[in-house]
């Protein structure tokens, strides 16, 4: 009775003073580093401009004014005009775009989806497929990248042109298989909740169903959106072939934690109360693997921009008139117009250094920030 | 866990293998790829007849395997039957070094002999650049390591993480409105000096003229930062050791412990980040030969691409692939000679 009395204080005690997660506590890490902080200001206004390039550019990024070429900063174009008298600082914005689309795409596929895919598999299956899986990263990870991707975007390109050329033609949101495709797709993702909460949300391959459904159904209505723009093929051609490239040091950092993680206590302890592998991959690995995920995406995310700004300087990524850093900064290069006309080299350059400097310095705290053991 | 020989002995198994597969996924990009490489050399007009005739000399009507098989030159007699494949040696990569004629950029020229004076012309930019961001990011490493708590530490760091975080094709622009267009210091743009002859063409040794600085300067800075992260982090782990209390308490003057005892045990690890820096290296010298307009093979690589002269692209890949693995390999094997723990103590990944 006496033991009772004292123990119900404490119990109830608890809920108030909770103590903090560990996202609450990366976060309240975060903030406390300054550089960190106007980092990520920096990059969401960034990825905020591209988003929103149709509303925020003042002009047509497209729109020639002859009379006006090469003309300098002034109160209606802030930034100067090209040599076509295109207005710099809306293809500044519309090139932020072209960067978001890349970045994104390349994340999703080779960052999330082959990285942390392979890296589970690869660490938690073990054997035969871990050797495949480590021995073609090697591989591929002993290469120079840029000559590989030089290579494929300059002999792939027409090819790509036509599939996409194909698929565009066959794939439109008036066609009748889309909009059944879709509407399965939604009711399993609507199949996936219901059984989940009748479950009471322990059931985790109900909830992979729906996080399948879902991803397949926001890749149906994203290559729609792709397809519907120009120089879709260009987009497409540059994420896979740098998704090949950067997948490698994820999965292999993924693998090592995942291979630590299943001789840990709880997994073990889950995989003899019968759980199957699903469910200690999602509830059990995900959930612990996940700031180095994050770590590795946003440590790669300057690269992957600085990867397609490159492609499209060497000419062979984006291609005119979609804009994009790398072509604005190869119409400035020369050192005619960075004689003649330095401003059209000095915006977009300084837009591009800060922003790929703030994609490390993020990068850098959230590694210190994430991963406290690593430093 | 295994013994030197062993180790050594599979990683240099391990390079042919890796570049093996590597050339045959090059060689079937460039082969399978472009619909159109039958266009570039035949011309698009050209008449049905004479595009099958191309597509016979070229043996493009055969299977890829065997297309491969030709290029590394082995012909592979299909009549005979099975068992006995007969193969015969023709003009081929691993034969004869035949990396094939250029079929677009320069029309019936050697591969080989366009590459390789140029190559001699990326080298010199390249080395010149590989010496001054380790010097420079030695320097700066040792120094911000014994002045770890003053505010120069950090400084030092930052300020050459921004430079690691600009990409060439942005520092070099901005170096050339500094030196060629404000200041007037370094020639606008090209490459030259004191030609040589070497064999093929005459080839201008930039190194002994101020062509050289624009191109090193902007390939170094870069890598400075890694350099000096590097060195630093060791060279404190090094002022912690015991050798160093006990060659302080022996009473060396300090600039003796510093160069005799520390930084040469903190140097050993910059082995490691040479593989890293030739990567850099090879990716800046795409931008900085374009923007220059110095004739190397990151220049020759562009055109080759642009002007979709394939076997010119798909040499160049192969011996950069080559080159690299071999450099990784190399880099292996010395650092388990020089740290045994790497391969004894550390894990097996």
């Amino acid at each position: 009775m006496d033991t009772a009395a004292v123990q119900v204080p404490i119990e109830s005690e608890e809920p108030t003073q909770q103590p903090a997660g560990p996202w609450r506590l990366a976060l309240r890490r975060l903030s406390r580093k300054k550089l960190a902080v106007i980092a990520l200001v920096l990059i969401a206004a960034f990825y905020l401009m591209g988003l929103f390039a149709p509303v925020v550019a003042p002009h047509d990024y497209r729109a020639q004014d002859l009379d006006n070429t090469l003309a300098g900063p002034s109160a209606e174009h802030i930034f100067g005009t090209d040599r076509l008298g295109r207005d710099q600082l809306s293809r500044v914005i519309w090139s932020s775009r072209t960067t978001i689309i890349v970045t994104v795409a390349t994340v999703m596929a080779g960052g999330l989806l082959l990285s942390v895919g392979l890296g589970l598999l690869s660490g938690y299956m073990g054997g035969r497929t871990d050797t495949a899986i480590m021995r073609s990263g090697e591989a591929l990870g002993s290469l120079p990248a840029l000559p590989m991707l030089i290579l494929i975007n300059a002999t792939m390109r027409d090819r790509f042109r036509g599939w996409v050329d194909t698929l565009e033609n066959n794939f439109s949101t008036d066609d009748p298989a889309f909009i059944i495709t879709v509407l399965v797709l939604t009711l399993l993702a609507v199949i996936g909740v219901v059984a989940w909460l009748r479950s009471s949300r322990q059931s985790g391959a109900w909830l992979g169903l729906v996080f399948i459904a879902m991803f397949f159904m926001l890749v149906i209505w994203g290559m729609q959106a792709v397809f519907a723009t120009a120089g879709a093929s260009d987009y497409f051609l540059i994420f896979t072939a740098l998704s090949l490239f950067f997948w490698v040091g994820g999965a292999r950092v993924i693998r090592s934690q995942v291979l630590a993680l299943r001789e840990t206590e709880y997994v073990i302890a889950a995989q003899s109360m019968g759980a199957g592998t699903w469910r200690i991959v999602t509830s059990h690995l995900l959930p612990n693997v996940m700031p180095i995920i994050i770590v590795g995406v946003s440590a790669s995310l300057g690269a992957i921009a600085g990867s397609e700004i490159a492609l499209t300087f060497l000419g062979v990524g984006v291609h005119d008139p979609s804009p994009s850093f790398g072509a604005l900064i190869f119409d400035s290069a020369s050192i005619v117009t960075v004689r003649n006309h330095p401003h059209l080299l000095i915006y977009p350059a300084i837009i591009v250094g800060m922003m790929i400097f703030s994609f490390n310095l993020l990068g850098d705290a959230l590694n210190d920030v994430l991963t406290p053991r690593a430093r | 866990m295994q013994g030197l020989f062993p180790y050594v002995i599979q990683r240099m198994l391990w390079a042919p293998a890796i570049l093996l597969f590597v050339s045959f996924g090059a060689f079937a990009i460039t082969r399978l790829g472009p619909v159109d490489t039958v266009d570039v050399i035949a011309g698009e007009r050209a008449d049905e007849e004479a595009k099958e005739r191309v597509r016979q000399e070229l043996h493009l009507d055969e299977p890829i395997i065997e297309q491969y098989a030709l290029y590394l030159g082995f012909d592979v007699d299909r009549t005979s039957s099975f068992p006995f494949i007969e193969v015969d040696t023709v003009d081929g990569v691993l034969t004869t070094g035949d990396f094939g004629k250029s079929v677009s950029i320069y029309r019936g020229f050697d591969v080989w002999d366009i590459i390789w004076p140029r190559m001699l012309v990326s080298i010199q930019p390249g080395m010149v650049a590989l010496f001054f961001s380790f010097t420079i990011g030695t320097l700066v490493g040792v120094n911000a390591a014994l002045r770890q708590g003053t505010w120069m530490d950090p400084a030092a760091i930052g300020s050459f993480l921004f430079f690691q975080s600009i990409p060439v094709l942005v520092s070099l622009p901005f170096l050339i409105l500094i030196f060629v267009v404000q200041l007037g210091w370094l020639p606008a743009t090209g490459w030259g000096g004191p030609e040589i002859d070497v064999g093929p063409q005459e080839i201008a040794l930039g190194i002994f003229s101020l062509h050289i600085i624009l191109p090193a300067l902007a390939l170094s800075l870069p890598g400075i930062a890694g350099v000096a992260r590097l060195v630093r982090a060791t060279t404190l782990q090094v002022l912690g050791e015991d050798y160093v209390r006990t060659a302080r308490a022996k009473g060396l003057p300090e600039p003796s412990v510093v160069s005799d005892h520390v930084v040469r045990n903190s140097l050993l690890p910059l082995v490691t980040v040479i593989g890293l820096s030739l990567t850099a290296l090879l990716e800046g010298a795409f931008f900085v030969e374009l923007i220059l307009g110095i004739p190397g093979i990151g220049q020759l690589g562009v055109q080759a691409a642009q002007s979709r002269d394939y076997n010119v692209v798909l040499a160049l890949v192969i011996i950069i692939a080559a080159g690299f693995i071999i450099a990784n390999v190399i880099t292996d094997i010395a650092y388990t000679i020089i740290d045994p723990r790497i391969r004894l103590g550390g894990p097996s990944d």
